[in-house]
């Protein structure tokens, strides 16, 4: 089998039960068969279209706005210490 | 046998601190200073559904540092999406640049000279990029194995970067850090940065020895750091190489405080970004009139500068480039110039004395008070004979760091050099009363007399020439020179 | 009749100078609220009655165009103070400090949001069966799903619930539900509305679509939320002033305007015969009326759902990545964790399974090795496209149905993927080629409405309303209303 659950897992940061690694591989499979119809169509001389529109982008000048209140950031963070955000632990188990 | 050869590529990572906001949103860039987490928007947050809308003037700076560099500008700009996971990354992806389908960086090739270990050797770039800086995190104990969480201030977050990647053209840590230093200077004479802010520029070293795969040690804070580091890896891989070990490609850190490389866990994890051209952000085109505006208005390269004091001003070489090793004092220095004369001996004041306050406090001219004019007028006073060379000294650091008036100083605390001779006399009397047992030494022995110099000296809070008090001595006690 | 039943634009003039009319309207929304959002589920969030009244009647004083009128937002567009959950569980308790561009034009100009419609998770299906908060159901057959990713905005309007809404569209969001509970849907020009505020789901394909009783309400309200945004980098100017004037004129007198419909073969093959033969009516009147009819094969076109899905799920797993940061209202303490379990654990609990599906799906795509031969092909399959069909859009609009299927019972779809992704046949084509579209009913088939789809080329919006306009008025069926218990 081409996927290897466990590393898109890991890439995805999800940790699925068994139950639905198996049932999520078969649909990935699936899938990923539905995919390999794009073989089927001659591509050559074709550059691929990241950006639709083509259009150029719009840039900034380089100036200042007020952001967002510190209430919000207290309000929607699951804990603030003086401020600060209150994140994980950044290292691992094993490392500690 | 010969150490097998050193082979070191970096890859630096520069903040534009001299712009006013950050480099998607309108958040102000100088985070330093403000309380946590008060610097942020939607953007810089990555709040579900707000967009990124790139600084033109970040670009333009990047396009000026490939230009001073000579690298190819590009004709768009490709912002691409780098994704890793963690705490400090808000969106889950950093917006950068990179090379592949689709994706392009501001510039490519390029070099800089430096001086090598064996004479001046050509430093080859390999890309001139942009990107975003991640937020900072902290710990509650200062050590993140010690913490059972971690702190997080957004307010760095979106910072705008310049990241530079070199080829491995490097030999010794010698050489990365010259090249380093050559670098700083430059993007600190071209307006891109301050280097010596905290934080302000950060680099990942690629290190192999010959026989060796490529180990990648990341996130160096200081150029102290960059050389110790490649030493310490460069003796590591070479002990394990000799000890019949193999060294494994793989990603390590840097621990200032034990002075080690550590290896990096999830390796996986970060080797693969996942880059792809961020759809948010269609190419900016870099037309060649915009590169030549761009060209129009560089600043004077730190390196012509140099050549230009030594051809005019007649320094020489040594202190021309310590002068141009930051934009703020090859400026001042001219200012000095401008005002007072003489080159050589602004430089040498500068060098010595000035840089000497500074660097003992760490380096950065940010702290220096003083103005052109009050340099300036130091040095006229010691020339009027006004203040001794000891007076200067003593004074320099107060002009210098507090910004004080030289001139005030002198009258407000009375320093001005005793310039009358009968004055002299009558402490020359004095200390020679006072003093039998020297004075008896001092017959003996000519050079003695320096402790009866010393003691008028005293008398005189500094403020006479010691060569003229020791002709008094001599002449009262009747000895030779 | 009461005014519920009105199309916007008559309300708006209703109660313009009439604030005792305009909280009797609102009030008559809310008893129809009452009666039928246990049994259909059209909303995640409604706001109090009297909250929505209180900032009517303020917009109202204050003379703003809209005068007050209450407009439904799907709930993947970013509501200041409002909670924005994109029907997820990782997002249940996230409250935006910040309005999207387009709620912040509608509101300047006197809308008044009455809640935040359902919608399948991150917009992430076609059948708004994928939202953590319950399937929304068809007011036309309860037994039946509403359409998708824009399923709750669907059921509002069509239900008189609100008189519009936004939705949001990235392979057929807006259309499909408008198709499938017989209402009016439009997708703009990629970029023809600011994204700014609008949840990612693949940042490339999405566009923001209003989904009104007819295209003159959509007129209407797009001449208020249109005009570049110095957020949005892709934001166009779609230049659509007076529009609302010259498509409020037509057929008052003058010749209605004529155009050519392109009949893609493809596009009407593998089509469900009920509907093929409703749409194939609506086309022959709109040839008998004096339409051009035009058939063409476009053997590509049977490529555009696989490239669609390719990157519709790379870009998907790139703008999700961002959830687990513990910023958005998660409850979770993350002392004495380590972030690779604080973020797999809030992702692993947060998100659904059609959401993990396509994530990780996402990630194998932009994996080493795999980019070139999944994600740049299907660029390259995008672009083929794109050159083929708009040489045919300068000549005219491309017609099909809007869904090749009728709407699907509740779970029948949605346990089979790709016969869930297969309902968007028809209208990924549009979003991958960055045009304009619209959904507007044909007919009906098994007493259910059938759509009619027709795409213009990009920033030909003010054109392709205006036949959309002309269609309507000929097919004569706009403005339905479902027989409801």
């Amino acid at each position: 089998m081409e996927v290897d659950i466990k590393r898109l897992e890991r890439l995805a940061l999800l940790k699925l039960s068994d139950e639905e690694e198996k049932a999520l591989s078969k649909d990935v499979e699936k899938i990923i068969g539905f995919f390999k119809q794009l073989d089927g169509i001659v591509l050559e001389g074709v550059e691929p279209l990241f950006h639709v529109m083509e259009k150029e982008a719009g840039v900034r000048e380089d100036s200042v706005e007020k952001g967002i209140e510190k209430l919000w950031i207290e309000r929607s963070a699951a804990k603030t210490i003086d401020g600060y955000v209150v994140g994980p632990r950044t290292i691992t188990g094993e490392e500690s | 046998m010969t150490p097998q050869k050193a082979v070191i590529g970096l890859e630096i990572h520069i903040q534009v601190n001299t712009v006013r906001s950050k480099m998607f949103c309108t958040c102000s860039q100088d985070y330093r200073g403000a309380p946590p987490n008060t610097n942020v928007c939607p953007v810089c947050l990555g709040l579900p559904g707000s967009l990124p809308v790139p600084n033109r003037e970040v670009i333009r700076k990047a396009i000026m540092l490939a230009l001073a560099l000579g690298s190819k500008v590009l004709d768009k700009v490709v912002f691409v999406r780098k994704h890793y996971f963690y705490p400090d990354l808000p969106k889950g992806y950093q917006i950068s640049q990179h090379r592949g389908p689709g994706m392009a960086p501001i510039a490519v090739g390029g070099s800089l000279e430096i001086e090598g270990d064996s004479g001046p050797k050509r430093i080859r770039m390999r890309r001139i990029g942009v990107e975003e800086d991640p937020a900072r995190i902290t710990y509650p104990s200062g050590d993140p194995t010690r913490s059972s969480y971690s702190l997080i201030d957004y307010n760095r977050s979106g910072v705008p970067l310049i990241e530079v990647v070199t080829e491995p053209d490097l030999s010794s840590p010698k050489e990365a850090r010259v090249f380093m230093e050559k670098l700083l200077e430059l993007v600190d004479h071209l307006g891109i940065s301050n280097p010596d802010l905290e934080g302000a520029f950060r680099v990942d070293v690629n290190i192999s020895i010959e026989g060796g795969e490529r180990v990648e040690v990341k996130n160096i804070g200081s150029l102290k750091d960059i050389e110790k580091a490649i030493s310490y890896e460069v003796v590591r891989q070479r002990a394990v190489l000799a000890a019949g070990g193999k060294i494994q490609r793989e990603t390590r850190h840097w621990d200032p405080v034990k002075g080690v490389t550590i290896v990096s866990r999830y390796k996986e994890l970060e080797e693969e970004y996942r880059y792809f051209p961020d759809p948010d952000l269609p190419p900016i085109a870099i037309t060649s009139s915009i590169v030549e505006e761009i060209a129009s208005k560089m600043p004077e390269l730190p390196w012509h500068r140099a050549e230009r004091y030594v051809k005019i001003y007649g320094l020489t070489r040594y202190v021309s480039r310590v002068l141009v090793s930051r934009k703020r004092l090859s400026e001042f220095f001219e200012e000095v110039v401008k005002i007072y004369g003489d080159p050589r001996r602004v430089a040498d004041l500068l060098i010595n004395d000035f840089l000497g306050i500074v660097n003992e406090r760490g380096g950065n001219l940010d702290m220096v008070k003083a103005s052109p004019q009050s340099i300036a007028k130091l040095l006229s006073l010691m020339d009027q004979g006004v203040i001794s060379v000891k007076i200067m000294k003593m004074i320099l650091e107060r002009v210098v760091l507090g910004g004080e008036d030289p001139e005030e100083i002198v009258v407000r605390e009375n320093l001005k050099v005793i310039a009358s001779d009968e004055e002299l006399e009558e402490l020359a009397e004095k200390v020679i009363k006072e003093n039998p047992k020297a004075v008896e030494d001092a017959k003996k022995n000519p050079k003695a007399i320096n402790y009866l110099v010393g003691q008028v000296m005293k008398l005189t809070r500094g403020r006479a020439d010691p060569q003229k008090i020791a002709a008094i001595i001599r002449r009262k006690l009747s000895i030779g020179s | 009749m009461s005014l519920v039943n009105k199309q916007l634009r008559y309300v708006v003039e209703a109660v313009r100078d009439n604030r005792e009319a305009l909280s009797e309207y609102i009030y008559r929304l809310y008893e129809r609220i009452e009666r039928y959002e246990e049994k259909l589920k059209g909303f995640i969030t409604l706001r109090p009655a009297d909250t929505v009244i209180r900032e009517a009647l303020e917009a109202n004083r204050l003379g703003k165009p809209l005068a007050g009128i209450p407009i439904a937002v799907k709930d993947n567009i970013s509501t200041e103070g409002i909670r924005t959950t994109c029907a997820s569980a990782i997002l249940e308790n996230y409250i935006p400090p910040y309005d999207a561009t387009v709620v912040k034009r509608l509101r300047e100009a006197g809308a008044v949001i009455i809640g935040k419609t359902n919608m399948d998770e991150f917009a992430m299906g076609s059948t708004t069966e994928t939202s953590y908060f319950g399937p929304s159901r068809n007011p036309w057959d309860p037994s039946r799903v509403p359409g998708g990713s824009s399923g709750g905005s669907g059921v509002v309007v069509s239900a008189y619930m609100a008189p519009a809404a936004l939705g949001s569209d990235t392979g057929g969001s807006v259309r499909n539900p408008a198709a499938y509970t017989g209402i009016f849907g439009y997708k703009p020009t990629y970029g023809g509305l600011s994204r700014y505020g609008l949840i990612a789901y693949a940042s490339s394909l999405d566009q923001i679509g209003l989904m009104t009783r007819d295209s003159v309400d959509a007129a209407l309200l797009l001449e208020y939320i249109a005009g570049e945004d110095p957020r949005d980098p892709t934001s166009l100017d779609l230049r659509v002033g007076g529009l609302f004037k010259e498509i409020s004129s037509l057929g008052e007198g003058r010749d209605l305007p004529k155009a050519r419909l392109v009949i893609v073969k493809e596009m009407w093959s593998g089509v469900e015969d009920h509907v093929f033969k409703t749409t194939m009516n609506a086309v022959d009147k709109l040839s008998s009326e004096g339409f051009e009819v035009e058939e063409v094969s476009v053997p590509e076109v049977s490529y555009a759902l696989p490239a669609y899905y390719v990157i519709a799920f790379a870009e998907a797993s790139s703008n999700l990545s961002r959830y687990g940061i513990p910023l958005y209202g998660l409850s979770k303490d993350p002392e004495n964790t380590s972030w690779i379990d604080y973020y797999s654990e809030i992702r692993s609990k947060g998100f659904g399974k059609e959401v993990k599906r396509r994530i990780m799906l996402g990630s194998f795509i932009l994996s080493a090795g795999y980019y070139e031969q999944y994600y740049i092909k299907a660029l390259k399959v995008r672009r083929l496209l794109r050159d083929r069909l708009l040489p045919l859009l300068r000549r005219g609009y491309i017609a099909s149905p809007t869904m090749p299927i009728q709407p699907p019972r509740l779970g029948e779809a949605i346990e089979d993927p790709l016969r869930l992704y297969a309902m968007d046949i028809e209208t990924v084509i549009p979003n991958l080629i960055g045009s304009p579209a619209i959904s507007l009913v044909a007919g009906f088939a098994n007493s259910l409405p059938v759509g009619l789809q027709l795409i213009g080329p990009p920033l030909g919006d003010r054109d392709l309303l205006l036949i959309a306009r002309t269609i309507e008025i000929i097919i004569g069926l706009s403005n339905l209303s479902p027989q409801m218990g």
